[in-house]
């Protein structure tokens, strides 16, 4: 069976001698599902590990805008020392960020120190921005998206109130 | 027939390639960031530079001498250059100074106006005039009234004896003229434009 | 068997394609998805670089042209229309009315609607001694110590003009016991509950007046250290107590005069047995009604008698303005208490730093915005010493000046180079005394080359008054 030309070898395609077809098949199999869903596996963590950063890196700009919209309002109010002083600025936030939404909650430092804490859910990611304001800003926890920074109005006239707009 | 399959397959598959790699070359976009005179942030500098600068002199009480350093027979500013504004520096005075040496000498180009009411519109009025300013100028402004008895300054910078009341070749008419008890003479806005040459 | 063999090896290569475009299509996916988060990425530099909160600078600004265009107007009122406490209403209700128009029209040019209106006012008086002389009163035998305002809710813009003729001199007191035994003029602010602050304005050798401050409040102590400044060629210098300065040094001893509750100011000393202590003028704002400061304290003149002083006239201490300011992201409503202190000064004693050696008889409205009387103005000249050639074209100008002034000081000078056109090509502000100056690398080519070229010295003195002096010569 294997000898066809006298004298000479079958090339090498043909020849299927001690080689088991089975074996062969699931090898092949094997080997190349291993390659792709490692492929698959490293290139998606690379995608969500770039996700995170992503995130993290917006939640952070998004954080120190609406800090230094704070720290404005705050100047303001400081600038204008009466009882009858209003001041209502709108800080257009963007409402989602690469399609989560996040919240943001508002605490107080020692002194007059107050810390953002700006938080994903998927991807869990956690950003602290830190800023000074002299007027007490009332400690409370927000959605992302527009958001309205009053002072001299609402329950408390002299501190500065963010909520959603 | 197969032969015909197999052709389209092949075409098929090699324009889905080609649009892929189309689709992941767009991804690369143009930002603010990436203009060819100046970027955002730039910008955002320069206009706090300019800002700083009215600020402080008005602080200094510079910013009204400048506005009133005007040659009445000649209906323009003192040594001006072309059609009574300044079109090579700052005009010769404090203000003009510290134009120069904030702007000028970095090779920022810049525009002082002079934006006063009349009959309930806006007029400009131009001190300083390096041109037309380019598509990534800014600008920052500061709110000056101004007096029936603020008088005119002489080129040497002192104090003439003419009231802004009692001379009508000023560049800024009295919208108040109506009412003289208060004193007002006019509300002007100053506007420094700076843009990098 | 063969058929069999075929038929697997296909199977094989097929499954292997299979499993391979499988792949590919979902690592395609996810480098379209890797796209999507570069988008969000660059969508993120981008927001950074907004300008953020510029609506509420442009807030803070314009609440600062108010707080000045109030003050101003104020000030016009206080010495131009203060016949009557009537008077003095209207000016500022018109006042701040067309500061209102104006502003609304340039607010309404940009989108960005403004509305100023008057509040309130709070009635004042300003007590004025603007002929030069001793610090007495008006009663028929002059009083060296007296009363100035007796229960005043409060006081502002304090200053003397204080001559070096006729101060005593107090050189060489040290302790507090020593200047309150002295004979040395103060200007004393009691409050009613709380200290009195006592102002020693004294000499301190020649040309030279000093000022301490010394705080009683029960135990007499000294507040700060010494000031001191010297007089310029019109033999004044000014203190006030307001700016806490004295001439341009700041003083922070002064800057008690903020925040003192109900007080009264009075003045001890100003003669002492017929022997003057101080001289000048002065000028302060009182928290009250002018017919309660002539009927407490004083007396005054009237304000019509001419060249007499001091007199004390209606005036507005203060006023208050609501200011209304939106943008599309802003809402500011605010009163603004307008505070003439903080602004230049137009009017009155010691305005814009310079010192009126004297002033307009007494009534209504003196000052203004003249010029101080009697100063000669300065010489000078002028001259191009040397001419340099560089080469292409440029040279080195070196010109010599030299300034004076007959009745006082040189403040600076300034040498400006014009070309044949009149445009000036370089301005220098050399230091006293350093002729000659140089102007390096001027190019001087084409039609200005042999044109006659100029150079110009203006000579400022101390008082205000310039001059200047011009050569012209062709150059090269």
């Amino acid at each position: 069976m294997t000898r066809g030309i006298p004298g000479q070898f079958r090339p090498l395609h043909r020849d299927s001698r001690a080689v088991s077809t089975a074996l062969g098949y699931v090898l092949g199999l094997t080997i190349s599902a291993l390659l792709i869903s490692v492929m698959l596996y490293g290139v998606g963590g690379f995608v969500e590990d770039q996700r995170e950063q992503v995130v993290r890196e917006e939640l952070t700009v998004v954080g120190q805008q609406l800090a230094s919209d704070l720290t404005a309002t705050d100047r303001l109010a400081r600038g204008s020392p009466d009882d009858t002083t209003a001041i209502r600025i709108e800080s257009r936030l963007p409402a989602q960020i690469a399609n989560t939404g996040y919240s943001i909650a508002i605490e107080d430092d020692p002194g007059s120190a107050y810390r953002l804490v700006l938080r994903t859910e998927n991807p869990d990611v956690v950003v602290t921005v830190g800023f000074t304001a002299e007027t007490v800003v009332d400690e409370r926890t927000v959605s992302g998206g527009g958001l309205v920074i009053e002072y001299g109005t609402g329950a408390t006239p002299t501190d500065l109130e963010v909520s959603n707009a | 027939m197969r032969g015909q399959a197999h052709t389209l397959e092949a075409v098929t598959a090699a324009l889905l390639l080609l649009g892929a790699v189309l689709f992941a070359l767009q991804t690369t976009a143009v930002t603010p960031l990436t203009a060819s005179t100046s970027s955002q942030h730039i910008e955002n500098q320069q206009a706090a530079v300019a800002e700083g600068v009215l600020v402080s002199a008005a602080e200094e009480g510079t910013l009204k001498p400048t506005l009133l350093y005007w040659n009445e027979s000649a209906s323009g500013h003192w040594n001006a250059d072309y059609l009574g504004a300044y079109t090579r520096a700052g005009p010769p005075t404090a203000l003009g100074e510290t134009l120069n040496g904030t702007f000028l000498e970095r090779g920022i180009a810049f525009n002082l106006n002079v934006h006063y009411v009349q009959n309930g519109q806006q007029r400009a009025h131009r001190v300083v005039n390096f041109g037309e300013p380019s598509d990534n100028a800014v600008s920052a402004t500061k709110t000056v009234t101004l007096y029936d008895d603020d008088v005119l300054r002489a080129a040497d910078r002192s104090r003439t004896t003419t009231t802004l009341a009692a001379t009508d070749q000023f560049y800024v008419d009295d919208d108040a003229a109506a009412t003289q008890t208060s004193g007002v003479y006019n509300v002007v806005v100053v506007e420094v434009v700076v843009w990098r040459m | 068997m063969a058929d069999v063999r075929g038929r697997m090896a296909d199977a094989r290569g097929r499954d292997r394609a299979q499993l391979f475009l499988v792949g590919a299509l979902a690592v395609a996916v996810l480098f379209v998805s890797l796209a999507l988060l570069l988008n969000t990425a660059i969508y993120t530099e981008n927001l950074a670089t907004r300008n953020t909160a510029s609506d509420a600078t442009h807030a803070h600004e314009l609440r600062e042209s108010t707080n000045a265009s109030v003050a101003g107007v104020v000030g016009y009122a206080n010495y131009r229309e203060n016949e009557s406490y009537d008077t003095l209403w209207t000016a500022v209700a018109t006042g701040v009315r067309d500061v209102s128009d104006g502003a609304a029209v340039h607010g309404a040019v940009r989108g960005r609607p403004v509305e100023v209106s008057l509040d309130s006012v709070e009635n004042g008086t300003r007590i004025t001694h603007d002929v030069e002389g001793p610090f007495v009163d008006a009663s028929a035998t002059p009083r060296g110590s007296w009363t100035v305002v007796d229960g005043a809710a409060g006081s502002r813009d304090i200053r003397l003009d204080v001559s070096t003729t006729n101060l005593a001199d107090g050189s060489g007191l040290t302790t507090v016991s020593d200047y309150r035994q002295s004979d040395l003029f103060h200007l004393d602010l009691a409050e009613s509950s709380g200290s009195t602050y006592e102002v020693f304005v004294y000499g301190d050798g020649a040309d030279t007046v000093s000022v301490r401050v010394i705080e009683d409040d029960g135990t007499p102590d000294f507040v700060g250290s010494t000031c001191s400044a010297t007089a310029g060629a019109d033999g004044h210098v000014l203190v006030s107590v307001s700016r806490a300065s004295v001439d341009d040094t700041a003083c922070p001893a002064l800057s008690f005069a903020e925040g003192l509750g109900q007080h009264d100011v009075e003045m001890q000393n100003a003669t002492v047995a017929g022997s003057t202590q101080i001289q000048g003028t002065y000028e302060l704002f009182v928290d009250q009604d002018v017919t309660t400061v002539e009927t407490t304290a004083g007396p005054y003149y009237d304000e019509t008698a001419t060249s007499q002083s001091p007199y004390a006239t209606p005036a507005v201490y203060t006023a208050d303005v609501a200011l209304d300011y939106r943008t599309a992201a802003l809402t500011y409503d605010t009163r603004v208490t307008v505070d003439p202190e903080a602004h230049p000064r137009r009017y009155g004693i010691g305005r814009q730093s310079w010192r009126l050696s004297l002033a307009g008889g007494g009534g209504g409205g003196g000052g203004g915005d003249g010029g101080g009387g009697g100063n000669a103005a300065p010489t000078g000249s002028v001259s191009i010493s040397d001419v340099t050639d560089e080469g292409g074209n440029r040279y080195d100008i070196e010109t010599s000046w030299s300034a004076s002034d007959t009745d006082g000081s040189v403040a600076s000078v300034e040498v400006i180079l014009r070309d044949p056109d009149g445009g000036a090509v370089e301005t220098k502000s050399p230091p006293l005394g350093s002729s000659p100056v140089t102007f390096q690398d001027v190019k001087i080519t084409g039609k200005n080359a042999g044109a006659p070229w100029t150079v110009e010295l203006v000579v400022y003195d101390d008082q205000g008054g310039s001059t200047t002096i011009t050569h012209t010569e062709d150059l090269p």
